[in-house]
């Protein structure tokens, strides 16, 4: 069997095994958990667009995040709006925050001013959301956020809200994969990944770099909206912990430990974030997000690609053989050496 | 008409003048030489030209257009491509990644086309293959199609930035310092690369230290000192220019 | 208009912007010699504060020996991190160690807050004193800031400008290539560095914890704060970090009073955000 076979094989097989997982799981309490692993999925996907498509690094993701379930939650809840229109309100709004940012600050895309700019106004998001009562619900934040209504009945079986909405987040998963791999392969992410890797290159070729960057830093922010509106509704309330630095933190380590710059990098972080996640509750709060920027420092220091990328070449490696493959320490070494963080793969 | 014309062009740092009252016409089809000592502002008037630097004063008509104050992708999009005196290639993706990326401007899918792959978008990417295969034979890197870019060696790195220069599509280039640390064997190579270059229509400027370049190519010379123009004329007229000599062997050299 | 409460506005905005002061140049010396944000110095502060606590609560040390010793003790934390998240990442992308400084920061808020809890602790300092000027009243251990903190400032000005370490320091800072080839032994250049900033930070965090009292996210608000003066002065410029530093404290202040209190650390925020885009290299600074 060839790789290629086998890596479709392997896809079919995983997505046949997403869609049926919620009957094989028995409790409704790891059902959820299947639905946060998507939901942070989509937005590690949308965070590891401006670190590893990009090369940037934004503070403010978590603040999209948050602006997203906020948006929606308060659309649906005091405006009566329906939910699918609000979570389409929460793209708007996310998208043209991220396009108006994007448009002031990226226009030299040195490397520090998007992050300090982001981090500041992603402060002072985070004290709107706190201080204004009326629209926000101020430090309680909003609750009996409405789900989304699915009446689906098909022929006598009544769709549990648990399982739609899994299907809900799976399948605006994979439709942001797909996006993003072709998104890759297209003119507009050449562009994009030239101005990452040479930006006067980029320049000299007939790319311009603001246009480009903002493009893309549009995109994700709007996708950031997207899972955060998801959410929202799903956990039924919004809340100024959704802004803070410790969803920040663990949208990064999503990214990072999971893999920067590749698709399936944020699906395994979010995967792994949430089972660990799981084991840990019984520790405090604390505990846990100590334990998680523990092992964001670990991997930043001994597995600079991320779990992903390793496995992908360690598959690879297995089913090809490669002759030329460079030794395990060499490799390790190399590995630390040039921080493959903002490397952009297939 | 010329198709790139300087006209009395300066540029100031400050207190320092670094490129003073520059005129300059390259004609259509031609391989025209820049030269001049260290320091001379052979790399600021190419800043100057293709936009990473703006003009102090003067102008810069390109197919008789004003393109003084454009940005740098702007002036690319004219097809006034130009290369950089530290070898720029895009280090972290492969040969053929490299000038895929680089046929920015000769690719004009839209999203639409490569969200749901369409004939169109697929078309599109056939023919970016092909051309891909093209420029890889005229540099001659064949057999490097899948190497990464940082991988290759320093002359195969100064082909691949030629490609890279070359799949965006240029009618005009603007070489710095191609010939930098070149074997004879690889400035062989590289003066009938221009010159083939030029026979498909595509006129070149190099600017070039090393002589033996300039002079097996160049239709036209001129030499810069201190930014101005001391000198211009023919391969013979500058060997034997007195002025261009006594800039590169003697006196006192350009900041 | 209420003078009084102008007055103490203004002074409290000074104190205040003395903390900040503090704060930045730390930050503003990482930055320059190193060329990296280091995201934990909220946290490197916050353990100042911290360790002088229980060293006084649990060990009934005096104020001035529990300072004494967390000074030290940050010094050794300062070091520890440089090894550990900082120096390893300087040569690869300096977006990584503003990554890998975040990461500590991280275990350092959640670390302190599972050994001390998240409740405000009370420091005392043994200036009990409150005089009154005009209406205004000025407690004796802000003075007592004011002045341990200027020595502070004008030591790290001396060590830069006349101290051979400093010398050094300032060399990498402009090239750090060209120091090592005049045999600089950077590593520890960068070492001290970092134990010196660590140095200032806890000195922040023990002189601001009796105004504020000590809990372990205090480090997040002082850190941006601190961003915010060595954004708005620019990098490079201890003169110019202490005018905005001062004036940033003082304008805080009166916005709380006057406008709005809610928000008035975001309008601070607010005015870092403006000045990085529309001056990039601060009102101070060159480029």
């Amino acid at each position: 069997m060839t790789t290629t076979n086998a890596k479709y094989l392997g896809l079919v097989a995983a997505l046949a095994v997403a869609i049926i997982a919620p009957f094989l799981l028995t409790s409704d309490y790891d059902r959820e958990i299947l639905v946060l692993i998507c939901i942070f999925a989509i937005a590690g996907l949308s965070l590891d667009i401006i670190m590893g498509h990009m090369g940037q690094f934004s503070f403010g993701h978590a603040a999209v995040f948050g602006v997203g379930a906020y948006t929606s939650a308060i659309l649906s809840l005091r405006y009566g709006v329906p939910v699918w229109w609000g979570i389409l309100a929460a793209i708007a709004v996310t998208l043209l925050a991220g396009f108006i940012l994007g448009y002031v600050a990226l226009r030299r895309t040195r490397e520090f001013e998007l992050a300090i700019i982001t981090f500041a106004l992603g402060a002072i998001v985070l004290s709107v959301a706190q201080a204004w009562h009326s629209l926000t619900g101020g430090m309680t934040g909003l609750h009996r956020v409405p789900a989304p209504p699915f009446d689906i009945s098909a022929g006598g079986l009544e769709l549990r809200s648990e399982f739609a909405f899994y299907w809900l987040a799976l399948a605006v998963l994979i439709i942001t994969i797909y996006a993003i791999h072709r998104f890759t392969n297209s003119r507009i992410g050449r562009a994009v990944r030239s101005i990452r890797e040479n930006e006067d290159l980029a320049s000299s070729i007939g790319v311009s770099p603001t246009y480009y960057y903002v493009i893309a830093f549009t995109v994700a922010t709007g996708l950031g909206g997207l899972a955060g509106a998801l959410y929202g509704h799903h956990l039924g309330f919004v809340n100024a912990g959704m802004l803070r630095l410790n969803i920040m933190v663990i949208m990064l380590m999503i990214v990072l430990v999971g893999g920067s710059g590749s698709l399936g990098g944020p699906v395994l972080g979010s995967a792994i974030y949430w089972l660990v996640s799981e084991q840990l509750r019984a520790l405090g709060e604390e505990y846990r997000f100590l334990i998680f920027g523990g092992i964001l420092l670990a991997s930043i220091i001994f597995l600079p690609r991320g779990v992903f990328p390793s496995l992908a070449s360690t598959a690879s490696w297995l089913f090809e053989g490669t002759a030329d493959r460079p030794s395990g320490w060499s490799r390790f070494v190399a590995q630390r050496s040039w921080l493959g963080l903002f490397v952009l793969k297939r | 008409m010329p198709i790139l014309e300087l006209t009395n062009l300066i540029k100031d740092f400050g207190g320092l003048r670094a490129l003073d009252n520059v005129n300059l016409s390259v004609e259509k089809g031609e391989i025209f030489g820049l030269i001049g000592p260290n320091g001379s502002g052979k790399t600021t008037l190419l800043n100057v030209i293709t936009g990473f630097l703006p003009p102090t004063a003067g102008d810069v008509l390109y197919k008789g257009q004003s393109i003084a104050g454009l940005k740098p992708f702007q002036i690319a999009k004219e097809k006034l491509i130009r290369t950089f005196q530290i070898t720029s290639v895009f280090t972290n993706l492969t040969v053929e990644e490299n000038i895929l990326h680089a046929s920015h401007l000769k690719t004009n899918s839209t999203i639409w086309g490569s969200l749901f792959t369409t004939p169109g978008y697929r078309r599109e990417e056939r023919q970016l293959q092909e051309r891909v295969t093209e420029l890889l034979a005229f540099t001659g890197l064949e057999d490097k199609r899948n190497s990464s870019a940082a991988n290759l060696g320093a002359g195969e790195q100064r082909d691949l930035e030629m490609a890279v220069a070359l799949a965006a599509d240029p009618e005009m280039m603007l070489l710095d310092e191609p010939a930098a640390g070149m074997t004879a064997e690889e400035q062989a190579k590289l003066m009938r690369l221009i010159e083939t270059v030029r026979d498909r229509g595509i006129t070149v400027m190099v600017i070039e230290h090393n002589m033996k370049v300039i002079m097996g190519i160049c239709t036209r010379i001129m030499c810069l000192n201190f930014g101005a123009k001391i000198a211009e004329g023919s391969a013979e007229e500058i060997a034997s220019n007195e002025a261009v000599i006594s800039a590169y062997l003697g006196g006192k050299r350009g900041a | 208009m209420d003078w009084t409460v102008l007055g103490q506005q203004l002074w409290n905005g000074l104190v205040n912007g003395g903390v900040y002061v503090m704060l930045a140049s730390g930050l503003s010396l990482v930055f320059g010699v190193m060329r990296v944000i280091n995201m934990a110095h909220g946290e490197l502060a916050m353990l100042g504060a911290m360790i002088t606590f229980s060293l006084m609560r649990y060990l009934d040390f005096p104020f001035f020996g529990a300072f004494a010793v967390s000074i030290l003790a940050a010094a050794l934390i300062g070091l520890v991190f440089n090894r550990l998240a900082v120096q390893p990442f300087l040569g690869t992308s300096r977006l990584v160690v503003l990554l890998s400084s975040l990461a500590v920061s991280f275990i350092l808020l959640n670390g302190s807050v599972s050994i001390w809890s998240s409740d405000p602790k009370l420091i005392r300092t043994p200036f009990n004193q409150i005089a009154q000027v005009g209406g205004v009243r000025i407690p004796a251990d802000q003075i007592m800031l004011f002045v341990l903190g200027s020595v502070a400032v004008y030591g790290l000005y001396l060590l830069l400008a006349k101290i051979k370490l400093g010398k050094m320091m300032r060399a990498t800072a402009q090239n750090a290539v060209g120091a090592q080839l005049v045999g600089i032994n950077t590593k520890r250049v960068y070492d001290f560095t970092l134990i010196f900033a660590a140095m200032l930070a806890a000195l922040a965090g023990i002189l601001v914890a009796p105004l504020i009292s000590a809990h372990p996210y205090m480090g997040q608000p002082l850190l941006i704060l601190g961003f915010a003066v060595v954004i708005v002065a620019g990098v490079g410029n201890l003169f110019g970090a202490l005018v905005v530093g001062l004036a940033l404290g003082v304008i805080e202040a009166m916005y709380g009073q006057y406008v709005s209190t809610y928000y008035r650390t975001s309008f601070i925020y607010a005015v870092m955000v403006v000045v990085l885009l529309l001056r990039p290299q601060g009102v101070f600074g060159r480029k």
